[in-house]
C-alpha cells in the first residue's frame, strides 16, 4: 500500500516515515504545502498523513482542494494546535480521521489501516479468500493452514490483490502503490514479484492470481464460478 | 433616591403642565377682574354726566332734583350712592345709605388733590364690603330765562360723587377663581397620568436595548440589531456598542489563535521525539542506532527546553513579574560578548561582523538581559544574512539615550510587517519560518525585555538592503558617556 505523507518537521517526518516503512507501506514524503499538493495530484495513494500546519499551503487548504476536485482518497489529519476548531473543521473538510501530537504511533498504524479498509469495504483486518488468510495487521499470510514466508514487498503485493479481490488491477496501479516516487525501478518489476508470489501461494494449489492478458493481474476466488479469465 | 428618566420626565411634564395652567388660568382672571372694573367704572363716569345734568344754578341757589331710584341697581345691598357737596363741604345731596361714619367727601378731597375727578376704592366703614367711588367737579346747568339785567351770582362748583359696591365684581371673580382653580388641578391630574404612560413608551426602546444588551454571548461578542429600527438618539450608542464588541471578539480571537499557536510549538518537538523513540522501540535495533536514537532525542529536548525557558520569559513579562537587576555595563565588554558567541555560526555562513564605536561607553541596564536580546538580535542578522555578507554592531551616543545598531545586508522586512515582527508567533512566511528552532518568540521577547528596562527595540530599513535593528537604552544618573 502506498501512502503519502505530508509533514514539515524533520524529526517527526523523519520517524514517521521510518515506522511506516517497517510497517510494510510505501511512502512519498513532501515537507511543504506545496510538494505536497504535487504529489497528491500526480499519483495514487491509498492513505495520506497530512499534517495541519505546513509552509507554502496548509493541511486544510490542501484538504479542500482534494475533496473539490472529487477525490476520495482517504485522509488523515495531524494537528498540534489547541482546540476543537481545527477538529471539526477538519473533519467538515472531508478528513477522514484525526490525530492529534503528541501520539502513540502504534495507534497511527491502527487507525491507517482502519482508514485503507474502509476504502475497500473491508471490515476486519484479517482477510479470508477461499483457505487464503491475510492478516493486515500482522502482516502474515496462510494458505490452508499453512505460514507464507513472504518478504514485505511480497505481503504487500498480495495485501492489495486480496483488497481489491475478484478485481483486475493493472500494472501501473500495483507498481504505483508498491513503489515510492523516486523509485528507479520499472513497471517490469511486478511481473518478477508477480511470480515471485505466485511461487509461494499458488504452487500446487488451485490457482488463486490470475492473470489478464493485456490488463493487469487478478486474485480470484472461488465464489467466481467461471473457469475462463473473465470478470465475475 | 437613584435619578430616574422615566420618574423626572413624568414630574416635569407634569410640573411644566401645571406652571402653563396656572399661568393661563392667572391670566384670565387678571383680565376678567380688568374688563368688570373697567365696566363698572363707565357706568360710574355715565352715572355721574346724568346727575351732574341735574344739577342746577337758580339765583345763586344749587338745586339737584333727583328720583330716588332712578339709577339702576339690581338689589338694595347694591343701591348706588350719590352724594352731590360743594367744595366748601355744604351738602346739596346725599343719599340715605351713606353711612355716618364714613368721610365720603373727605376721601374725594383727599384722593382729588387738586385736581377735578377723583376714582378709588373704599371701604367707607371699616370692615364693611368695599365700594367704587366715581367723584366729578362740575358746574350747575344754568337755566334759561333769566330776567335779563340781573348778573348771574359767580359760578360755584360741585362734586357729584357715585359710588357702586364691589360686592358683585368680587363674587364673579371668585367664583371663576374657583372654576379655574379646579380647572388646573384637573389638567395638571391628567398631565401626571398622561406623562405616566408617555414616559413609560418614551424610554421603551431603552429597556429593549438593555434586554437585547444581556443577551449577548461573551465567548462570540456580537451585536445583532437591525439599527434601522432604533430611534435616532440611541444610534450613538449602539455604534459604540458595537465598534466595542467587535474589539473584544477581535482581542478574543487573537488570544485564542495565540495559544492555538502555542500549543502547537510545545507539541511538535514532542510528538517528534515521541514519535521518535516509539518507532526505535517497534524492532530490535543495532546499539548504534539506539545511540544516535538517543542522542537525536536528547537534542530535541534541549531545543524545546530553550523554547519553553522563552515562553515561561513571555509569561512573566505579561504577569509583570519579570525582576530586574540594574547595575552599569560596559557595552564594548557586552558587544564583543555576543560576538564571540555566535562566531562560530557566523563563520560557517561566511559573514563578516564589524564592531563600531562601543569603547568607553557604559549605561545602566540589567547585564544579562541585554546579553540575550543582542545575541538574540545577531544571531537574526547573521542567519537572515546571504553568505559572506557584512553584519555591523554600532553603538552610537545621543543625548538622553544609546542606540545599539545592528545591521544586516539580508533580504529586509517589507514595510507592513515591521511592526508586526514583534508580534508573537509571527513569521513572515505564510505559516512556518525558513529558519530552524524559530518558532516567532525571540523578537517580541527581546522587546520586552528592552522596555521592561526602560528602553525599546526597534527596526528600521538598512540602507542600501537589508534590516537594522535598534536597540535603545535611556541615560540615567551614574552612566558614564
Amino acid at each position: 500500500m502506498k501512502l503519502l505523507l505530508v509533514e514539515d518537521d524533520p524529526l517527526l517526518g523523519g520517524a514517521i516515515l521510518k515506522g511506516l516503512r517497517e510497517a510494510g507501506y510505501s511512502i512519498d514524503w513532501a515537507r511543504d504545502g506545496e510538494e505536497g499538493w504535487h504529489f497528491l495530484t500526480t499519483g495514487e495513494y491509498d492513505g495520506v498523513v497530512l499534517d495541519w500546519m505546513l509552509p507554502k499551503l496548509s493541511g486544510i487548504d490542501i484538504l479542500r482542494r482534494h475533496r473539490a476536485s472529487g477525490r476520495e482518497t482517504p485522509i488523515l489529519m495531524l494537528t498540534a494546535r489547541d482546540g476543537t476548531a481545527d477538529l471539526v473543521a477538519g473533519l467538515d473538510g472531508g478528513a477522514d480521521d484525526f490525530l492529534v501530537k503528541p501520539f502513540e504511533f502504534a495507534e497511527l498504524l491502527a487507525r491507517l489501516r482502519a482508514l485503507v479498509r474502509r476504502r475497500y469495504a473491508k471490515h476486519e483486518s484479517v482477510i479470508r479468500v477461499d483457505d487464503l488468510e491475510v492478516d493486515l495487521g500482522r502482516r502474515e499470510a496462510r494458505r490452508g493452514g499453512q505460514d507464507l514466508a513472504l518478504t514485505a514487498r511480497e505481503f504487500a503485493l498480495l495485501e492489495l490483490l486480496t483488497l481489491r479481490v475478484n478485481e483486475v488491477v493493472t500494472r501501473t496501479e500495483i507498481w504505483n502503490r508498491l513503489y515510492e516516487t523516486d523509485d528507479d525501478s520499472t513497471s517490469n518489476v511486478v511481473d518478477v514479484y508477480i511470480s515471485y508470489l505466485r511461487r509461494k501461494i499458488d504452487k500446487g494449489r488451485r490457482r488463486l492470481i490470475v492473470t489478464r492478458r493485456g490488463e493487469g493481474y487478478m486474485l480470484r476466488s472461488t465464489l467466481c464460478a467461471r473457469p475462463s479469465d473473465d470478470d465475475c | 433616591m437613584r435619578a430616574s428618566l422615566r420618574r423626572r420626565l413624568l414630574i416635569q411634564t407634569s410640573a411644566i403642565v401645571f406652571l402653563t395652567a396656572a399661568a393661563v388660568a392667572g391670566f384670565v382672571w387678571w383680565q376678567m377682574n380688568r374688563s368688570l372694573r373697567q365696566g363698572l367704572d363707565a357706568l360710574l363716569r355715565t352715572e355721574a354726566a346724568a346727575l351732574a345734568s341735574r344739577v342746577e344754578a337758580d339765583e345763586g341757589r344749587i338745586e339737584f332734583e333727583y328720583e330716588p331710584g332712578s339709577l339702576r341697581h339690581e338689589s338694595a345691598e347694591n343701591r348706588p350712592l350719590v352724594q352731590i357737596i360743594t367744595p366748601s363741604n355744604q351738602s346739596i345731596f346725599s343719599s340715605r345709605e351713606i353711612p355716618q361714619a364714613s368721610d365720603l367727601p373727605g376721601q374725594v378731597m383727599r384722593h382729588a388733590a387738586a385736581a377735578s375727578i377723583a376714582v378709588f376704592d373704599t371701604h367707607l366703614v371699616t370692615g364693611r364690603p368695599s365700594y367704587r367711588v366715581f367723584a366729578t367737579l362740575v358746574d350747575p346747568v344754568v337755566e334759561d330765562g333769566d330776567p335779563a339785567g340781573r348778573a348771574p351770582a359767580v359760578q360755584q362748583k360741585v362734586w357729584v360723587i357715585v359710588a357702586r359696591p364691589l360686592a358683585p365684581i368680587l363674587g364673579t371673580l371668585r367664583q371663576l377663581a374657583w372654576t379655574l382653580a379646579s380647572a388646573v388641578l384637573a389638567a395638571t391630574v391628567l398631565a401626571v397620568v398622561a406623562g405616566y404612560y408617555v414616559s413609560r413608551r418614551g424610554t421603551q426602546p431603552i429597556v429593549s436595548l438593555a434586554n437585547h444588551l444581556a443577551t449577548i454571548d461573551a465567548e462570540h461578542p456580537e451585536l445583532n440589531i437591525d439599527a434601522r429600527r432604533m430611534p435616532v438618539e440611541l444610534d450613538p450608542i449602539v455604534t459604540t456598542t458595537e465598534a466595542l464588541l467587535r474589539r473584544i471578539d477581535s482581542e478574543l480571537t487573537r488570544q485564542r489563535r495565540l495559544t492555538a499557536d502555542l500549543a502547537h510549538d510545545l507539541r511538535t518537538p514532542l510528538a517528534g521525539v515521541r514519535a521518535l523513540l516509539d518507532v526505535c522501540l517497534q524492532r530490535p535495533r543495532e546499539n548504534s542506532e539506539y545511540k544516535e536514537t538517543i542522542s537525536v532525542a536528547l537534542e530535541s529536548l534541549r531545543r524545546f527546553t530553550g523554547m519553553l525557558e522563552n515562553v515561561l520569559v513571555l509569561a512573566r513579562l505579561d504577569a509583570g513579574s519579570e525582576v530586574l537587576r540594574m547595575t552599569s555595563v560596559a557595552v564594548d565588554e557586552l558587544v564583543s560578548e555576543s560576538v564571540a558567541t555566535l562566531r562560530p555560526l557566523a563563520l560557517s555562513r561566511g559573514i563578516r561582523i564589524e564592531i563600531e564605536g562601543a569603547s568607553g561607553m557604559a549605561i545602566m541596564a540589567d547585564r544579562d538581559k541585554l546579553q540575550k536580546v543582542l545575541t538574540n538580535v545577531l544571531a537574526n542578522a547573521i542567519e537572515y544574512s546571504p553568505a559572506a555578507a557584512r553584519v555591523s554592531v554600532q553603538t552610537r551616543s545621543l543625548n538622553e539615550r544609546l542606540e545599539i545598531h545592528v545591521a544586516d545586508q539580508g533580504a529586509g522586512i517589507t514595510p507592513d510587517n515591521r511592526e508586526r515582527v514583534f508580534e508573537r508567533f509571527f513569521r513572515a512566511d505564510a505559516s512556518r519560518a525558513e529558519g530552524a528552532g524559530h518558532n516567532g518568540l525571540g523578537l517580541p521577547i527581546a522587546r520586552g525585555l528592552m522596555r521592561l528596562m526602560g528602553g525599546d527595540l526597534n527596526m528600521r530599513e538598512n540602507q542600501p538592503r537589508g534590516s537594522d535593528f535598534v536597540l535603545v537604552l535611556p541615560k540615567r544618573e551614574g552612566a558614564a558617556v
